[in-house]
C-alpha cells in the first residue's frame, strides 16, 4: 500500500511538472482593454475563446478598464504589455510628452460604430434640427468628441456639446430629458432601438472628417517592444487571424453574444450594421494629419508631430 | 458694581429646622430582587447649621443626596424644605457634586455666573456677584481662566462658588473633596468652614471621611450599612469659630474615635458584603 | 535656556514647511533616478513649474470657487440635517433603536455609484454634485452628534437639572456645548466624505470645477498639470478645515 501511494505521488508530481513545462511554452501577455463588450474591443476575448491566441503560443491576461486614459496609463506604467482601444488624441499627447508608448496597430477606423439618438417622441429628425440643442459626447478628446465637433463644423449648425460619460449615463440623461441627443456604441442601446423607444439621427459616418480616420489604437510600451518583440508579433498575427474568423465563422457571433450576454440577433446586427471588417483592420492607420490641428487646439500637443516622430510612434509588426 | 445693594450678610442662626427628612424610604428594583437603599431615615437640619451624613461605602448616602436634592424620586416618606415638599430640584437647594461639574467651555467667571444667567440677571450684575464669590473661595485673579487650566481642588472651589452665587437656603454637597488628596481636602475643608461661618450658610454634607465630618460639622448623622438607617446623631461641641488647628485637639480625636467605633462594624459588614459579591460573580 | 537649546526650538510652521520640502526633495530624487517612473508621476519641480500655466490657462479661480462652493453647500446641508438627525436620535430612543444601525450602514455605502440616479433627479447641474456630497457626509455628522450628546458627563446634566433648567435651556446651555468637540469631529469627517464625493462626481460626470479639470488634464496626459490641479483640491480642504477650526474655537474657546 505504501509503495502504491509513493508511486502515485511521484506520478502526480511528474504530471505537475509536465503541465508547468507545457504552460511555460505559452507566453503571457497582459492586456488592458477599455469599454468591455463592444465588438471592436472583443477581439482578444473572442480569439482566446476560439483558441487562436493559444495556437500562436500566447496566454492573454485581460484587464478591462473604464476607457482610453486608463488603458494608456496602464501601458505607460508597464502594468500591462498591450493596450486596446486607446484614444488617438491621448496617445499623441503622451508620445508628444516623451511617454514610452508606441502604436502597434489600429483598433477602430471611422466613426461607424458610434450613433447619436433621440427619444422616439422627440421632434428632432436630423442634425439640421440641432440648432441650440444639447448633444452628448463622452469626454474631451474622445472619438465621440471629435465626431460632434465635426458635425458642428460640417453642418454649420450651432449645437451645445455636453460631456455625458459612457453610454449608460448618457442614456439616463436622454431619457430623463436633460440632454436632447445622446450617443451610444452597439450593442448598447440596440434593444431600445428595436423597441422603438429611441431613434438614430446620425452615426459617426455622417461626419466626413471621421469616415477615414483611425480613432482608437493598439498600443504598447517601448520596453515591451524591445524585450518582447516576438510576442508582440505573435499577438498581432493572432489578432489578425481572429478578425478574419470573426467575419467568417457564425461561431464568432455566438461566442460574442455569450460573452456580452445579449441575444445572437443583436450580436449579429452589431457586427453587420455597425462594423464593416475594414473598420477594425489593424494594419491601416489613417487620417493622422487631419487630427493634428484638433490635438493642438485642444492642447493635447503644442505643435503637430513631424513625419519622423510619426515614424517613431507607429511601429506595426508586418504581416507574415 | 451696580447701584443695587447686594446682600451677602450672614443669615441669623435659629432653632427652626429648615430641612426635615421624615421616615424616608427608597427601594430599587434589581435583578436580584428589591433593594432597600434607605430605610426610614429621619433627621432635621436647622438654619445656619452644618450637618454631615456619614456612613460606609454603599450605605445609601448618595441616594439620600439625590432625594434631598430632588434628583431622585419615587421614594416614601417626606422631605421638606421650609415646609415645602421636595419633588424635584428646589430653588432653595444648591448642590455641589463629587465629580468635577464645572463647564469646560466657560471661564471661571462665566461658570460661577451660570445660575444667575439662568435666572435672567443682567450681565454686569451677575459678573459683579460672581466676582464676589470667586474672591470668597480664594480664586480672584483666575476669572478669565478655563477649568482645564485649573487643578482639581480649584475646580471644586469654582463649583462651590457657583452654588454660593445661587444663594440657596441650603447648600447640599456630595463628597465634594472625595477626589482630592488628604492635604488639599483639609485646606479646602477649612476654606468651606470659613465661608460657612462667615455667611452662616446652612450646609448638608454627605461624606465618608470621619475627620472631615468632625472638622466641619455641628452635628453628624451616622448611617448604618445597607439598608441605610440613622444609627446615631452626634452633636459636635467643638468651639466656633473653628480653624484648621482644631484637627490637632484632643476633643477632635475623641469625636473621631467615637464615630469610628460606631462605624467600624458597619464598614466591616460593607466590606464583607462586597467580597461575597465578588466571589459569587467570579 | 542655553543658546544651543534656543537654536533647536524651530517654530512649528517652519518645521512643517521644512518637512514638506524635504519630502518633495526625496520624491524628486526618486523620480530622477527612475526608482519611480516619471510617466506615472511627474517630479515635484515640474508640478511646481506647471502652476503658472494651469492657473492662467485653465480658469483655476472659477473652478476653485465652483468646487469650494459645492463643498460649502454640501457642508451646510450636512451640518443642519446631520446635527438635527443626531439630536433626534438622542432625544427619541425608539427612533434611535430603529434606525441607528441603518444610519451607520449608510455611512459605509458607496453613494457615488448611484450618481446616474442623482442625475435623473437633480439634472446635470451642481445640485447633483452637492446632493451626493451632502448625503455622503450626513451619516458621520449624525452619528458623531449622537455620540457627543450621549457622552455628556452626568455631573454636568445634574448641575443643569439642579438649577431647574427647562429642556431647551438644558440642551442649549449644557448638552450642546458639551457635545461640540465631538460634533466637530463629525463635521470634519463629514467634510472629508463630502469633498471626496464632490470632486469624484465632478470627475465622473465631467461637470463643475476642479474634478472636471483633473479629468481633462489626465485625458490630455498633462501629468504635472493634473497634480497641480489636485493641489488645488487639497487647498479647498485646507481652507475648510481652517474655517471649521475657527468656528469651533469661537463656539468652544477652551477647546
Amino acid at each position: 500500500m505504501k509503495k502504491t501511494m509513493t508511486m502515485l505521488a511521484c506520478a502526480a508530481m511528474a504530471l505537475g511538472l509536465f503541465q508547468t513545462g507545457a504552460a511555460q511554452a505559452q507566453d503571457v501577455l497582459r492586456l488592458a482593454i477599455g469599454q468591455r463588450g463592444n465588438w471592436d474591443t472583443s477581439v482578444a476575448e473572442l480569439g482566446t475563446r476560439a483558441g487562436i491566441f493559444k495556437k500562436h503560443g500566447l496566454d492573454l491576461k485581460i484587464l478591462y478598464t473604464q476607457g482610453g486614459g486608463e488603458t494608456q496609463q496602464a501601458v505607460i506604467s508597464g502594468s500591462v504589455e498591450v493596450g486596446v482601444a486607446a484614444g488617438i488624441m491621448g496617445v499623441i499627447s503622451a508620445f508628444g510628452k516623451n511617454a514610452p508608448v508606441r502604436i502597434i496597430g489600429a483598433e477602430t477606423t471611422g466613426g461607424g460604430d458610434l450613433f447619436w439618438y433621440v427619444k422616439a417622441e422627440s421632434p428632432i429628425k436630423s442634425l439640421k434640427d440641432l440648432e441650440g440643442k444639447t448633444i452628448a459626447y463622452s469626454t474631451n478628446g474622445s472619438s465621440t468628441h471629435g465626431v460632434v465637433m465635426a458635425y458642428q463644423n460640417e453642418s454649420g449648425v450651432k449645437m451645445k456639446p455636453v460631456t455625458t460619460g459612457g453610454p449608460a449615463a448618457t442614456l439616463t440623461q436622454v431619457m430623463s430629458g436633460q440632454i436632447d441627443v445622446g450617443w451610444s456604441a452597439p450593442p448598447f442601446g440596440l434593444d431600445l432601438l428595436d423597441q422603438q423607444k429611441i431613434r438614430i439621427i446620425a452615426t459617426g459616418q455622417d461626419a466626413a472628417a471621421f469616415r477615414d480616420q483611425t480613432v482608437r489604437l493598439l498600443i504598447t510600451n517601448v520596453q515591451t517592444l524591445k524585450n518582447k518583440k516576438d510576442q508582440i508579433a505573435k499577438f498581432m498575427a493572432a489578432y489578425r487571424e481572429t478578425i478574419d474568423w470573426m467575419y467568417a465563422d457564425p461561431g464568432a457571433i455566438k461566442a460574442y453574444a455569450e460573452f456580452v450576454g445579449i441575444p445572437e440577433a443583436i450580436a449579429q446586427r452589431t457586427r453587420d450594421d455597425f462594423f464593416p471588417k475594414k473598420a477594425i483592420d489593424p494594419d491601416q492607420i489613417v487620417g493622422l494629419e487631419a487630427v493634428m490641428p484638433d490635438a493642438v487646439a485642444l492642447k493635447y500637443i503644442p505643435a503637430p508631430l513631424t513625419k519622423e516622430q510619426l515614424a517613431e510612434l507607429i511601429q506595426i509588426p508586418p504581416r507574415k | 458694581m451696580s447701584a443695587k445693594v447686594m446682600s451677602f450678610a450672614p443669615q441669623p442662626v435659629t432653632e427652626t429646622p429648615i430641612l426635615i427628612a421624615d421616615e424616608v424610604v427608597k427601594r430599587f428594583d434589581t435583578p436580584e430582587g428589591p433593594l432597600v437603599a434607605v430605610d426610614r431615615m429621619s433627621f432635621a437640619v436647622r438654619e445656619g447649621e452644618f450637618v454631615s451624613v456619614i456612613g460606609p461605602s454603599g450605605c445609601g448616602k448618595s441616594t439620600l443626596f439625590g432625594i434631598v436634592g430632588g434628583l431622585v424620586d419615587g421614594y416614601e416618606g417626606r422631605v421638606t424644605i421650609e415646609d415645602q415638599p421636595i419633588n424635584g430640584p428646589h430653588p432653595s437647594i444648591g448642590m455641589v457634586f463629587q465629580e468635577d461639574s464645572t463647564f469646560p467651555w466657560r471661564t471661571v467667571l462665566d461658570n460661577v455666573a451660570f445660575p444667575l444667567e439662568v435666572q435672567g440677571v443682567p450681565k454686569a450684575e451677575r459678573h459683579a456677584r460672581a466676582r464676589h464669590f470667586i474672591a470668597m473661595v480664594g480664586l480672584d485673579g483666575f476669572e478669565k481662566r478655563f477649568p482645564a487650566e485649573l487643578s482639581g481642588g480649584m475646580r471644586q472651589r469654582v463649583s462651590i462658588a457657583r452654588t454660593l452665587a445661587f444663594q440657596p437656603k441650603i447648600l447640599l454637597m456630595d463628597e465634594p473633596f472625595g477626589a482630592l488628596d488628604e492635604q488639599t481636602r483639609l485646606l479646602l475643608g477649612d476654606k468651606v468652614l470659613q465661608i460657612q461661618q462667615q455667611l452662616r450658610q446652612t450646609m448638608l454634607l454627605i461624606t465618608h471621611s470621619i475627620t472631615e465630618a468632625v472638622q466641619l460639622s455641628d452635628r453628624i448623622v451616622v448611617m448604618t450599612y445597607r439598608p441605610g438607617r440613622v444609627k446615631r446623631i452626634i452633636d459636635i461641641d467643638l468651639p466656633r469659630p473653628r480653624t484648621l488647628e482644631v484637627v490637632s485637639s484632643e476633643a477632635f480625636g475623641r469625636y473621631v474615635a467615637a464615630i469610628w467605633s460606631d462605624l467600624r462594624d458597619e464598614a466591616s459588614r460593607g466590606m464583607n458584603d462586597a467580597e461575597a459579591r465578588q466571589r459569587s460573580s467570579s | 535656556m542655553t543658546a544651543a537649546a534656543r537654536g533647536w526650538r524651530l517654530p512649528p510652521i517652519a518645521f512643517g514647511i521644512g518637512t514638506i520640502v524635504f519630502a518633495f526633495a526625496i520624491v524628486e530624487a526618486l523620480i530622477r533616478t527612475d526608482v519611480i517612473s516619471q510617466y506615472v508621476m511627474p517630479t515635484p519641480s515640474e508640478v511646481l513649474l506647471s502652476f503658472g500655466r494651469v492657473i492662467s490657462e485653465e480658469d483655476i479661480p472659477h473652478r476653485f470657487l465652483a468646487t469650494a462652493g459645492e463643498c460649502l453647500a454640501a457642508g451646510a446641508l450636512m451640518t443642519v440635517f446631520g446635527v438635527s438627525l443626531g439630536v433626534a436620535l438622542h432625544r427619541f430612543h425608539l427612533f434611535r433603536a430603529a434606525t441607528e444601525t441603518w444610519v451607520a450602514a449608510f455611512a459605509a455605502a458607496p453613494l457615488v455609484l448611484a450618481y446616474p440616479l442623482f442625475l435623473v433627479i437633480f439634472g446635470r447641474s451642481a445640485w447633483t454634485i452637492i446632493m451626493i456630497g451632502f448625503l455622503a457626509g450626513l451619516a458621520p455628522v449624525a452619528l458623531k452628534t449622537l455620540e457627543g450628546l450621549s457622552g455628556v458627563r452626568p455631573a454636568l446634566l445634574n448641575v443643569g437639572r439642579s438649577y431647574r433648567l427647562t429642556p431647551a435651556q438644558l440642551f442649549w446651555k449644557v448638552l450642546f456645548p458639551a457635545a461640540v468637540p465631538t460634533i466637530f469631529v463629525g463635521l470634519r469627517l463629514g467634510l472629508i466624505f463630502a469633498l471626496i464625493n464632490v470632486v469624484g462626481v465632478e470627475f465622473l460626470i465631467n461637470f463643475g470645477g476642479l474634478g472636471q479639470l483633473i479629468n481633462e488634464l489626465a485625458e490630455r496626459y498633462d501629468l504635472p498639470g493634473t497634480y497641480a490641479a489636485i493641489t488645488f483640491v487639497i487647498l479647498v480642504s485646507v481652507v475648510f478645515f481652517i474655517a471649521l477650526e475657527g468656528i469651533e474655537r469661537w463656539l468652544r474657546p477652551a477647546s
